[in-house]
């Protein structure tokens, strides 16, 4: 069995300002370690927080709880989160997940 | 008519999270939807585009704003906003002959890179951006527009300016004072670059997001007079005796959701914009306190910036003389009740400062007796104090607080300044032939 195929890959795009908190870098190509548990999108912010936010002390800019703080729109593969059931939607290989900020300044 | 239910009050439209929402476009009834709006109203890709292009059109040509050849300034700051706003311009341009718009765009840019600390070749990557377009275009500094008079060649006292301008933000220690000097300086810097270029009308790219938090937030500074002009379909200049200056917001009637998505899918490239507010705390400015309120609403009542929105837009001025305020030409309530809430600000402030003297005087002589004060404790600087005096006398009441906190009004716009004295001239004279009057 290959352990690859049970990692995924996938593209985070940061935009209109949310790239702020990721070094100034808009896309990220990403692979995400096997685990037991399904990825969902709500372990994907967890995930991207432990490991590819920059600015830790700003995280509040970017997540509120366990979803995304208000203003943020999240699209996979140019789809709307929300119709794919938010941050319950499991990750398949090759995503393209971006995340919008609709906040002005950032 | 209002329809009443029979407990008496209209019920609202309950939102049923748990339903399976309906995948399908509404629109075309066949393809997958891409994009979901107001929590209900699914879009596919290719139905989504038609509909926003159709909204920025309808919203543009409602009431025949802009004449056909007509030089119209294009705002571009890069955020998503404006990207998206270049975009929807440029596609009306290639449009076939009967859907073409025709008027003469001039783009331009303002960079504020002595401001804030932006990516290093994001300037390039703006005049690339500009040069695929093909538009005639401008990239200007932000300091040699506020200061400089020949801006669009060359500015030979940059250095100079652009300490000037960080003068000014150095001064100013309260962000919520701060990012509102910036939107005013950038508005002036906006009309000026309009008049330099010969236009007659200029187009800004924000959303009904961020207006109806400027509404909150104009509300929340003071400025509760002057928002129609600040978040109005079309603004004109009236200050500008010659020509008429309109301002036009043609995405005011798109969310920023739609245009957030209108640029994923056009994969319009933005650029980081920053202003004093980006990435600060939600509680240091009330500028950010009521993006978080607004937003927060947003989440669990999709009609929040709607109803607000369309709230603001029937607010409309009513004072039958009117003063524009020095700097940021908004409209001063200078007729007011005798127990306005500006008179009990002033008073409140008054009684603080004198203490118990303060209450052997009559409100009426707060005036002379505040001014007095200002002069005795500033006797070695009299004439710089003066000139203070005489501006914050012709500025409005928000405008009045960020001047405060100014050192020195050498930094300011030289036109603000010049008005201003034209002003005082204009009120000298009035007041001497004012017995002449009938």
């Amino acid at each position: 069995m290959d352990i690859c195929s049970k990692s995924l890959n996938i593209t985070a795009e940061f935009t209109s300002g949310l790239q702020i908190l990721f070094n100034n870098v808009k896309k990220h190509n990403v692979v995400l370690p096997e685990t037991d548990e399904p990825w969902t999108l709500g372990l994907l912010l967890i995930w991207i927080k432990d490991n590819l936010l920059v600015e830790k002390e700003k995280c509040d800019l970017f997540l509120k709880g366990n979803t995304v703080r208000p203003g943020i729109i999240v699209a996979v593969n140019d789809q709307d989160w929300e119709l794919l059931g938010n941050v319950k939607y499991q990750i398949k290989n090759n995503d393209n997940i971006t995340f919008i900020s609709t906040l002005h300044g950032g | 008519m209002c329809s009443v239910n029979d407990e008496g009050a209209e019920s609202f439209e309950e939102l049923k999270p748990d339903e399976p929402l309906e995948l399908k476009c509404r629109k075309c009834l066949t393809e997958d939807g891409n994009v979901i709006l107001r929590k209900k109203d699914v879009y596919c890709k290719t139905c989504f585009i038609p509909m926003v292009t159709h909204k920025f059109r309808a919203t543009l040509g409602k009431s025949k704003l802009v004449n056909k050849g007509e030089r119209v300034l294009v705002c571009v700051s890069g955020s998503q906003s404006s990207v998206s706003l270049l975009h929807l311009v440029w596609t009306g341009l290639q449009q076939s002959t009967y859907k073409r718009l025709t008027f003469d765009p001039v783009i331009v840019y303002i960079d504020e890179s002595i401001l804030f600390k932006y990516p290093q070749n994001q300037q390039n990557k703006i005049q690339e951006l500009f040069e695929k377009y093909g538009l005639s275009y401008h990239i200007v500094l932000f300091a040699s527009v506020l200061y400089s008079n020949n801006c669009l060649i060359e500015d030979t006292n940059i250095d100079q300016h652009n300490n000037k301008l960080k003068n000014i933000f150095k001064n100013i220690s309260d962000l919520t004072l701060k990012e509102d000097m910036l939107m005013k300086l950038r508005k002036h810097a906006i009309t000026k670059l309009a008049k330099l270029l010969e236009c007659t009308r200029i187009i800004t790219a924000e959303n009904e997001h961020k207006l109806s938090i400027r509404l909150l937030s104009n509300v929340a500074l003071g400025r509760g007079s002057q928002i129609g002009l600040d978040i109005g379909l079309a603004v004109n200049d009236k200050t500008n005796s010659k020509k008429s200056l309109i301002t036009i917001r043609p995405l005011r009637d798109l969310s920023a959701k739609e245009i957030s998505y209108y640029a994923l899918f056009n994969k319009l490239e933005d650029y980081v914009h920053s202003n004093f507010l980006t990435a600060t705390n939600e509680d240091e400015s009330i500028q950010k306190t009521t993006e978080q309120f607004i937003n927060n609403l947003q989440v669990e009542f999709p009609s929040t910036v709607s109803t607000i929105f369309r709230t603001g837009e029937k607010i409309s001025e009513k004072t039958s003389r009117t003063a524009y305020c020095s700097m940021c030409q908004g409209i001063m309530d200078i007729e007011m009740p005798p127990s306005s809430a500006m008179e009990a600000t002033k008073y409140s402030k008054y009684v603080s400062l004198m203490g118990l003297k303060a209450l052997e005087l009559s409100l009426n002589n707060i005036d002379n007796k505040e001014s007095d004060l200002k002069r005795c404790n500033g006797c070695y600087c009299k004439n710089n104090q003066n000139s203070k005096e005489e501006l914050l006398k012709n500025l409005c009441y928000a405008c009045r607080h960020i001047i405060q906190n100014l050192e020195s009004l050498d930094d300011l716009p030289e036109e603000i300044l010049k008005k201003n004295s034209e002003k005082l001239q204009f009120q000298k004279m009035e007041e001497q032939i004012k017995d002449f009057l009938l």
